[in-house]
């Protein structure tokens, strides 16, 4: 205002206003433009980035529904490989006591079908364990994975042990079943693939979080690999625990330890009460 | 001229009532409401054209306020963000105090500058931060289908186009501020058609509330026949 004071107001105030006007629609025209290309962008950008989580969720989902799939072929096999035919033997033996009178030959056939049954009942069982452990369920989440760790140790392939230091309080049966699962995808992996010969899991808590770790000495993955696998067809296993922790709210981490000798993969979950509703 | 701007103010009025009648937002109703006042004053200043000069000097003064008054509340409607709400709420209340008391303690023979530049100002500020929670929130379509898009456009444009002359109102002399009034005229036909275009935005880009949704029961699917 001071400078249009001090300028000749009969020559300048209307090279003044004409300007000020044209600039200041200007201004206003160009600020506008700017907005609605800037708009756009980030909406497409937005689009974009949804379209991205959709391919990624349907990734998850055949993932998941494949490994379904091959779980009741797996199932399905076991069942029609292991227990059919010794079901069938028992019943050729049970066959036999129709045929042959003899007493000590029907007892022994008897005894026979009795131990092939018993087999089978076994078999049975060991499939059901796997499919569902009744220590999960009877006792919780760390009986489950104590369980799980002496029979890798037992097996005498590698040296396996688990820590739960801060699990006083079971957490949903739902969440536990999930989180086991997710332990034994993971263990079943390293098992696999990584020629391990020692394998530790420990389990604490941090504020409002939740964690696992697993170390183990043999071929593992860093995180970059584990986001090139779950982007590509294969890893079904990783996709699948992906999927389990997209539930419980969780992330997964692999890294290289600091020292360079083993490798570490560390699950933080929300608590329990932390948990946003689905 | 007179008849072209005559036009500009109809147009919209008459958008809005055969368009917008039903089911319309309440800040297009604000500015339906602008749209008649300012028509009624820019009648009223015609009419007076100069005779009083006092009596045109507070015309013109009451019509800064209440047009203050009018787009403050308009974009009080349409920012939905609570706290800048506050601080809208806030700033307005002082800056139409301020206005006010200017206007008051003015000598009511010119016309008034300072209440003038200072509305102008606001309310540029006003769309400017309409603008600014548009670019960082942006609404899932495309920012051309919002009416109070095409709304905070026509104020900006009336506002950024009058702005100078407001400023420098005080140092012109009546004859020339007519000559000049040339531009609020042009400002205000441009805004009255944007006005205009907001009204039609919201009764064909919009979707339409009355129309009924197709309800799929999927209990109740017919058998083949």
């Amino acid at each position: 205002m001071l400078l249009l004071q001090v300028l000749n107001p009969d020559n300048s105030i209307p090279m003044v206003l004409f300007f000020g006007t044209i600039g200041m629609l200007a201004l206003t025209i160009g600020l506008i433009v700017f907005i609605s290309f800037h708009q756009r962008k980030v909406i497409r950008y937005q689009q974009q980035l949804q379209k991205m989580e959709q391919d990624q969720q349907k990734t998850l989902l055949n993932a998941s529904i494949r490994l379904q799939e091959e779980e009741r072929q797996r199932i399905a096999a076991d069942l029609h490989d292991d227990a059919g035919p010794l079901l069938a033997t028992a019943r050729l033996y049970l066959n036999e006591n129709f045929v042959n009178l003899d007493k000590n030959t029907q007892l022994q056939s008897i005894y026979n079908a009795k131990q092939i049954i018993d087999d089978t009942i076994q078999l049975i069982r060991n499939i059901s364990h796997s499919l569902m452990p009744p220590t999960l369920k009877n006792f919780g989440l760390e009986s489950a994975v104590n369980d799980l760790f002496q029979k890798i140790s037992g097996s005498g392939s590698m040296n396996a042990s688990c820590r739960f230091h801060e699990y006083r309080e079971r957490l949903k049966s739902e969440n536990e079943l999930i989180i086991f699962r997710i332990i034994q995808e993971l263990v079943n992996n390293i098992l696999k693939h990584s020629n391990a010969s020692f394998i530790h899991l420990t389990q604490n808590t941090s504020g409002n979080k939740f964690f696992i770790r697993i170390h183990h000495d043999g071929r593992g993955i860093t995180q970059i690999d584990f986001e090139k696998l779950n982007k590509s067809n294969v890893g079904l296993g990783l996709k699948n625990i992906q999927s389990r922790l997209k539930v419980l709210q969780g992330k997964i981490f692999f890294e290289k330890d600091m020292s360079q000798t083993y490798y570490k993969v560390t699950i933080e979950l929300l608590r329990e009460e932390e948990l946003r509703p689905a | 001229m007179g008849r072209i701007i005559a036009f500009s103010y109809i147009l919209p009025i008459v958008c809005f009532l055969v368009f917008c009648l039903k089911n319309t937002k309440k800040e297009l109703w604000v500015i339906f409401f602008y749209i008649i006042l300012s028509l009624g004053f820019d009648f009223f200043r015609f009419l007076l054209h100069l005779e009083n000069e006092t009596v045109y000097s507070i015309v013109n003064g009451i019509f800064t306020i209440c047009e203050y008054t009018i787009f403050a509340y308009f974009f009080f409607t349409v920012i939905n963000t609570p706290i800048t709400k506050k601080i809208l709420a806030i700033v307005s209340i002082i800056m139409f105090l301020l206005i006010v008391i200017i206007f008051i303690s003015s000598n009511k023979r010119n016309f008034d500058s300072a209440s003038a530049s200072i509305e102008s100002i606001t309310i540029i500020v006003f769309s400017l931060i309409y603008l600014f929670r548009q670019i960082n929130q942006p609404q899932e379509h495309f920012i051309f289908l919002s009416p109070n898009f095409w709304v905070v456009l026509g104020i900006l444009i009336y506002m950024s186009g009058t702005l100078f002359l407001f400023i420098m109102a005080s140092n012109l002399s009546d004859t020339e501020l007519q000559k000049y009034w040339i531009i609020i005229n042009i400002s205000n036909a441009i805004t009255n058609i944007i006005f205009c275009i907001a009204f039609l935005v919201n009764r064909f880009a919009a979707p339409n509330p009355s129309a009924e949704k197709p309800y799929k029961d999927y209990n109740n699917i017919p058998e083949n026949p």
